[in-house]
């Protein structure tokens, strides 16, 4: 189950969150919601310390910060901007897009599996080429602001689903 | 829940349920200088704004209503908290209300009389039609009839502000029954004087800026439609198009919603939906402002362009409708209908007469997409078809790939025009919005404005999809075209240089030979060349000079090399290279002597792609009947056979037939069309007699480069298909050498062991020519 599950984070200066999303629905009410919209154990009301189990959730943001670190290493050594596996952790992989001053990271944790991140790269791709024209090309978008477009949104749902759903 | 803002997440709340409300807010933030005191100029002012109110009947009456509902019935009077919790009920902004309030009570009494009452009535319709409160506006829409909208459920309960859910639940818009012309104000569907404002400011803002120094009407020259606001200028325009009241996360969505390509500006259609979010947006209160998702149809760039035209006329009706374009047009923005009350009489007629006119323009405009279509099927066809026949050699499934792919997308073109011909021959049932359309079933000739806007987003997107499709399939075959192209003429300027160096020496053979024949039996190679038993050992040589040729690029490359560090060699194959060259010099001259041998120049090829394919069978046709009355004087029963073998089909591709004379007519073709595609791009530029010249340039710049003092080759000389294809073989040994000594060596090689190798020159040209099939 784990292996189909995909965590995309916009990371900007600062290492803000700018935009997140969490595909697919194969956690139960995670349907197509972002990160941000799932109410925490403690909004719930059922959250007590001695169950707490570290959810599925907080592992993808571990895997997707530590990635940020290895960026930083590797930025300097290769001028590429899309790394695949930057990072690994257990059967999780982190992959990254860079935009051309590397500002902001696109950064997707995926499973490990040659099967897992098949598409990964031109999923990240993608996303980077829809985030120019409807985040970028926004004269009222700041920068580094939370990305908050609903069409951007859309587009990366539909992109998600179009190239992890196989 | 909601991550993003929704229309009906909230639930706008009605103005009176907010605790802070206007009467104490109004008595609390109001300047002490404006605290209720008598003063004998405000007298004159009041009678002023008093004298400037000109009530129609059904205003007075309609205001009449409101006064007797919250008049002290003791004295006349409005007390000024029962005035302020109605005027509150109109949705109005503070800032506003206040204003009004300023004006309306000029002697600062607290309260005010019924003309006073008026007064203050009529500026917050003004205002609510998105007027300033001033007198200068009382002025300008003086003779208007408006009338507020206000809440009329909490008016009929004045406390209603004490008890939110009462409020909130009378929200649901009540105020368009209430209001004589509903729904004026805040429509998404802009007015044309709206339109006339938005095309006024796009005119200020993005053309006037270019050209400071110019007069107004030198602005004008430019189309409005090709005017371009960029986010720069938007982000100056927008917060004053709303009046600054809008957060920037409501300018961020609207800017997302109206920038409808997604290209980082805004047309005029795009900033014409922007302009009227923003206005909408701007006048209602903060906590009502909320971004309409999705967009709705009428914003839609589809519907805007149909129903106001697409600003391609210059000054067009709109700008010219729009108050003089003021040197601040935000005056106007805010004060609509002030020169055209005129146009309210005959708003039925015009109405009817734009609506029609409008239907005319789509239906004019999908019979030219539809003309267009039909061309670009017809390109497309003739695309694939020389793709065809140019990669035939090439690798076949990318042949067919891309040959599906056309077939494809023309499929689809047809398919979209005829869905949207059905559409707009009376079945709108997928338009967007289903309710409109089904509302008054339109057939084609029902000239209804509704109608258009019901079935235009829909079609026409599609259309504008279906275009830019087509528009980047175009583009990428020129550039396909255009490499070609420029290949050749590379390849031409040499072997026409070539040409002229005097490798014209066996000219005694003189013309029986038919080069069609010759092409009949080479292409895949030296494996089907006839082996002949007696060969001497200059044509023994020759099987290496062949594959030389017959090789790709990189192997001509790699051999030149070789050749280079061989001295043995070298001049063995200087020599047969020069021979080679002597043969295609010879080739060609003796085809010069052929007059039908001529090229058919169709330089009509692209522009008017089915004759591509027509221009081959010609050529075809023309060079088997040559053949074959050649044949028959010779006698060659091979080449008779041949042609009698390949069947009447007017055109078949050599990959497919497997047979050579095709490859060499069909490429012949596609040669000639690549010099059609060239000397159209000329016919853009120039006149279409500066081609000799460029050719004579051409050939001096190769004669120059090559440092030799050979006459020119005549004008009249024709580009022979068959001077191609030995030019993309020559111009390799060519590039490799460099040196113009060798290429002296080469001729002079050429002019020794041409005259005495005539046994093999059949065997030469047909190698020629099979390195040039390999090689494409």
């Amino acid at each position: 189950m784990s292996e189909r599950l995909y965590y995309f984070v916009i990371v900007g200066r600062d290492d803000r969150v700018l935009y997140d999303l969490l595909y697919p629905a194969s956690l139960s009410e995670l349907d197509w919601r972002t990160s941000s919209e799932l109410s925490s154990p403690a909004e719930r009301g059922d959250f007590e310390p001695h169950h707490f189990i570290p959810s599925i959730q907080v592992l993808l943001q571990f895997v997707a910060y530590s990635a940020l670190d290895h960026i930083e290493e590797k930025y300097w050594l290769t001028s590429a901007r899309s790394l695949k596996h930057i990072f690994r952790f257990r059967d999780w992989s982190a992959s990254v897009q860079l935009t051309p001053n590397a500002a902001t990271r696109f950064v997707l944790v995926h499973g490990a599996s040659d099967d897992a991140s098949r598409n990964v790269r031109a999923f990240l791709h993608a996303v980077y080429e829809a985030y120019v024209p409807h985040v970028v090309c926004n004269p009222f978008q700041e920068e580094d602001a939370p990305i908050t477009s609903k069409r951007f949104h859309e587009v990366a749902k539909n992109l998600a689903k179009r190239y992890f759903s196989g | 829940m909601s991550f993003y803002p929704r229309a009906g997440a909230g639930g706008p709340r009605a103005l009176g349920s907010r605790p802070g409300d206007l009467s104490g807010g109004l008595a609390g933030n109001r300047p002490a200088s404006l605290q209720p005191a008598r003063s004998t100029s405000g007298q004159t002012n009041s009678n002023e704004a008093v004298r400037l109110l000109q009530l129609s009947p059904t205003e007075r009456e309609a205001y009449l209503v409101w006064y007797r509902e919250v008049r002290d019935p003791a004295t006349g009077y409005v007390p000024g908290d029962a005035a302020a919790s109605l005027l509150r009920r109109s949705n109005l902004y503070k800032d506003l209300l206040r204003q009004i309030w300023v004006l309306a009570d000029t002697r600062r009494r607290g309260y005010l009389d019924q003309d006073e009452f008026f007064v203050a009535l009529r500026l917050v319709a003004i205002c609510q039609r998105g007027g300033e409160p001033s007198l200068d506006s009382l002025r300008r829409f003086r003779g208007m009839q408006l009338i507020p909208q206000i809440d009329p459920a909490s008016a009929s309960r004045p406390s209603a502000q004490t008890t939110p859910g009462a409020a909130s639940a009378a929200q649901p818009r009540a105020s368009s029954s209430t209001s004589a012309n509903p729904g004026e104000t805040l429509s998404w569907t802009p007015t044309y004087e709206q339109i006339a404002e938005y095309d006024a400011l796009m005119r200020q803002y993005c053309g006037g800026g270019t050209q400071p120094g110019r007069h107004q009407s030198a602005a004008r020259l430019v189309r409005l439609a090709d005017l371009r606001m960029t986010g720069s200028i938007a982000r100056e325009v927008f917060p004053k198009l709303c009046q600054h009241r809008l957060s920037s996360a409501i300018l961020r969505d609207i800017w997302e919603l109206a920038d409808q390509d997604r290209d980082g500006q805004l047309d005029l259609q795009e900033f014409r939906c922007a302009a009227h979010l923003l206005t909408v947006l701007g006048r209602q209160p903060a906590d009502k402002a909320v971004v309409p998702r999705p967009l709705p149809p009428a914003l839609r760039k589809q519907s805007l362009r149909l129903r106001f035209g697409d600003g391609a006329n210059t000054a067009g009706e709109f700008t010219e409708a729009a108050p003089s374009v003021p040197s601040d047009a935000l005056s106007v923005i805010s004060s609509p209908n002030a020169e055209v009350p005129a146009s309210r009489n005959t708003d039925l007629a015009g109405a009817f007469s734009a609506a029609s006119k409008s239907v005319e323009d789509a239906q004019r405009r999908l019979k030219e997409l539809r003309d267009h279509l039909d061309l670009l099927e017809v390109r497309g066809r003739a695309l694939a078809e020389k793709k065809r026949v140019t990669l035939a050699n090439s690798s076949t499934s990318t042949l067919e790939r891309i040959y599906a792919e056309e077939q494809a997308f023309v499929r689809d073109a047809r398919g979209v025009v005829e869905a949207c011909l059905l559409d707009l021959g009376g079945t709108p049932g997928q338009s967007q919005s289903e309710s409109v359309a089904t509302a008054s079933r339109p057939g084609p000739e029902l000239e209804s404005e509704r109608t258009m806007t019901a079935w235009g987003p829909s079609f026409s997107l599609n259309l504008q999809q279906l275009l830019i499709k087509a528009k980047n399939e175009t583009a990428r075959e020129r550039a396909k075209v255009k490499v070609l192209e420029e290949e050749l003429q590379i390849a031409r300027r040499q072997i026409q240089d070539m040409v002229a160096t005097g490798a014209t020496a066996p000219d005694k053979f003189g013309t029986g030979r038919t080069e069609g024949h010759r092409r009949t039996r080479n292409v895949h190679g030296a494996k089907l060349e006839p082996h002949e038993p007696g060969k001497s050992a200059t044509q023994r040589r020759a099987p290496g000079g062949q594959k030389n040729v017959s090789g790709s690029l990189l192997d001509d490359w790699s051999q030149d090399d070789a050749d280079v560090n061989a001295d043995d060699d070298e001049a063995r194959n200087q020599r047969a290279r020069s021979k080679r060259i002597e043969r295609a010099a010879y080739r060609f001259s003796a085809e010069e002597q052929v007059p039908e041998d001529k090229p058919i120049v169709r330089d009509d090829l692209v522009d008017v792609p089915p004759e591509w394919s027509a221009a081959a069978e010609h050529a075809l046709s023309a060079n088997e009947s040559r053949q074959q009355s050649k044949l028959a004087s010779t006698g060659t029963a091979r080449g008779a056979a041949d042609s009698r073998a390949r069947g009447d089909s007017p055109y078949r591709p050599p990959r497919y037939q497997g047979m050579t004379r095709d490859a060499a007519t069909a490429f012949g073709a596609y040669i000639q069309d690549v010099d059609g595609a060239r000397s159209r791009r000329f016919a853009d530029d120039e006149p279409r007699d500066e081609r000799p010249s460029e050719r004579r340039r051409a050939s001096r710049q190769a004669a120059q480069w090559r440092q030799t003092s050979v006459a020119e080759p005549s004008e009249d000389e024709n580009w022979r298909s068959g001077s191609d294809y030995i030019e993309v073989s020559e111009s390799v040994h060519e590039t490799t050498q460099g040196g113009s000594q060798r290429a002296a060596q080469n001729r002079s090689g050429a002019m020794t062991v041409g005259s005495t190798a005539e046994d093999d020159d059949d065997e030469w040209s047909r190698s020629a020519s099979t390195a040039i099939f390999s090689y494409w």
